[in-house]
């Protein structure tokens, strides 16, 4: 039995709509990068299916830069995390308040 | 051992792709620069001094640019526009004119590290790296055909942003932009990615030559993924140049990032921005036109009149400045909403202008903060502002207006360009939001350039005894009227680079703004694509 492409396609549009819907409707910052991680990780599913369907191996070598560009990212956004949330009980986004208007 | 060996020596040899390095060139000079001031800083700490690894950092920039200078003078003899890197990179006179506006703006930038960051010795080399680095992924933007390329450049340029918003120890507020530009900014990294993936999906590749071939060769009919793709990418775009919708975090993030790095990303990550929207969607989706340019209106409009109405309920000054960051972008959209190369020319010629008075107005505006003594100043504040410093009043004046667009600087033939190229694209109505909008933004624009001129007795006064030094008091200054003049002098002696960089800025607008033809002409000559 195959599965079709597009199954795949379909789950990762899930994917990807799940981590957008977790980055806007949750509170912590912590949760609100892994939706963010989870986005990147549907993109990198969409890459991976597309190369499969076209037969071309361009999709999956991006899938590569993707994972270390998220990498990167991870490194810089917990950094920035320990540093704000250090002096701090919880990590929510909304004691991010000194801007307003 | 020599077996796996002898095994990899027989086999047919890998064929590395020629790679042009010269057509990189401006990217890999910030790249080794940064890597450098990083060196120089971690191997001998003790002996560099805040000035020295500004002046390594200022070389480099001044060495990139005259390396831009010097691809532009080699493309304008042989003409050709070409791809290089396996088509991955554009070597043509849009991305060379990039490299040499982001080079400016990287020189301007580290320039002001020294008097109006507040780093200590340790943190000023990286400071230094990170604008250079930054600047590298800026110009990677530039000249990428890929979008993949692409990608890494915007991820290149906003994850050394990231830190820059953040680098300022013991600035709270600078550390709530920070986070709050890297979620969003992530987000859109995503956003933008999965609209890659999408394009790659509809048109069997990620190079924008072969899409745009693909496109020309094949009319799609009804095609949702490629829509959507396109939609994505303009929205991951749109974050970056802040327009509305997508702007949300441009306020907050301006208002609390240090002066001279708010100036930087103003002018660096939306110029990056607009190269990358400019060449994807005028190069790269044009057989597709009429699919993007109603949206691209519609964000025009959204962000000239938002942008504008916004602005003028605003108090803090840096708050204004985003607000009216956003409505100028707006007018950028503008050029790509005309679609033709008038249109793109005469955004080229904006972002130039405007980068230079950006740069300019927050290191102003940073040095005003300096002058005052405060992080983030009112509006008020700046009342009386001609009495204690008339350079910073004069220079903050003159790059207000030409925000504005006031005649005899820049800003009012780049505003006037963008007008004229959507009216002879036929998009009358537009071009009359568009000029009604810069008629809303005159208002806030001139109650921020009159107040300096505006008497502010009792301020001034109350703001003398705490600016100044231990030793004015020790001398014992008698008069009010001496010791003021003697902390303005301070001043004025201590932050040099920063008035050479006011200066320079300054001047920029007002003579080009007079003598416009050679860089209208070399904006216009820009647009060539590949």
């Amino acid at each position: 039995m195959t599965v079709p492409g597009s199954w795949y396609l379909i789950l990762s549009a899930l994917l990807f709509s799940l981590g957008a819907l977790g980055f806007f409707i949750r509170r912590n910052i912590l949760i609100m990068f892994m939706s963010l991680e989870l986005m990147l990780n549907a993109v990198n599913l969409t890459f991976v299916t597309f190369s499969r369907m076209l037969g071309d191996i361009g999709g999956q070598t991006v899938v590569f830069f993707v994972l270390v560009v998220a990498a990167a990212e991870v490194v810089v956004g917990l950094g920035l995390i320990v540093a704000i949330f250090r002096r701090r009980s919880s990590a929510t986004a909304d004691d991010l308040s000194i801007f307003r208007g | 051992m020599s077996f796996l060996f002898a095994q990899v020596a027989s086999s047919t040899p890998i064929k590395l792709p020629p790679i042009e390095y010269s057509a990189i060139a401006p990217e890999l000079i910030m790249i080794v620069g940064a890597i450098v001031v990083m060196l120089i800083s971690s191997l001998v700490a003790k002996h560099v001094s805040k000035a020295t690894s500004i002046a390594v950092g200022a070389l480099v920039a001044i060495v990139s640019l005259a390396d831009s200078i010097y691809l532009g003078f080699q493309s304008a003899g042989s003409g050709a526009n070409r791809a290089v890197l396996s088509g991955a990179v554009a070597l043509d006179k849009f991305a060379i004119f990039f490299y040499a506006l982001f080079s400016i703006v990287a020189l301007l930038t580290v320039l002001l590290g020294r008097d109006l960051m507040n780093l200590d010795r340790s943190r000023v080399p990286e400071f230094v790296t990170l604008v250079l680095l930054s600047t590298s992924g800026a110009m990677l933007m530039a000249s990428a055909l890929d979008l993949i390329v692409l990608f890494l450049g915007l991820e290149i340029l906003s994850i050394a942003l990231y830190v820059l918003v953040a680098i300022e120890l013991g600035n709270d507020g600078g550390r709530e932009s920070s986070i709050k530009y890297f979620m969003l900014g992530g987000f859109s990294s995503a956003v933008f990615l999965y609209g890659v993936a999408l394009i790659y999906g509809a048109t069997g590749s990620t190079n924008l030559g072969q899409i745009v071939s693909f496109l020309h060769n094949n009319l799609l009919k009804s095609n949702g993924v490629l829509l959507a793709g396109m939609g994505m990418i303009l929205v991951g775009l749109g974050f970056k140049i802040s327009a509305v919708p997508f702007h949300f975090w441009a306020p907050d993030v301006y208002q609390g990032a240090p002066s001279p790095v708010t100036g930087f990303m103003a002018a660096t990550a939306k110029a990056a921005g607009f190269a990358a929207l400019l060449r994807v969607f005028y190069s790269g989706f044009l057989p597709n036109q009429s699919d993007w340019v109603p949206v691209v209106g519609a964000m025009a409009v959204l962000t000239l009149l938002l942008g504008a109405i916004l602005a003028v309920v605003q108090r803090d000054v840096k708050r204004t400045l985003a607000y009216s960051s956003i409505n100028q972008a707006g007018f950028i959209l503008l050029g790509l909403y005309a679609a033709s190369s008038r249109g793109i020319g005469a955004s080229l010629y904006f972002l130039m202008t405007y980068s230079v008075v950006i740069v300019g107005a927050f290191a102003t505006v940073g040095a005003i903060e300096k002058l005052l003594g405060k992080q983030g100043i009112q509006i008020e504040d700046l009342r009386g502002l001609s009495k204690k410093s008339p350079f910073l009043a004069f220079s903050f004046v003159v790059l207000i207006l030409a925000q504005a667009g006031a005649p005899f600087t820049t800003g009012f033939l780049a505003k006037f360009n963008v007008v004229l190229a959507a009216v002879n694209s036929r998009h009358y109505p537009v071009a009359l939001i568009a000029m009604i909008s810069a008629a809303i933004a005159v208002f806030f624009y001139l109650r921020m350039a009159l107040l300096p001129f505006r008497a502010g007795a009792e301020a001034s006064d109350s703001f003398a005894p705490s600016a100044l030094s231990l030793e004015d008091s020790q001398r014992g200054g008698d008069s009010a009227v001496l010791v003021k003049e003697e902390s303005e002098v301070r001043v004025r002696t201590r932050v040099d680079s920063v008035t050479v960089v006011i200066g320079l800025a300054v001047a920029v607008t007002v003579v080009l703004g007079i003598w416009a033809g050679p860089l209208i002409d070399l904006a216009n000559r820009a647009v060539l694509f590949f």
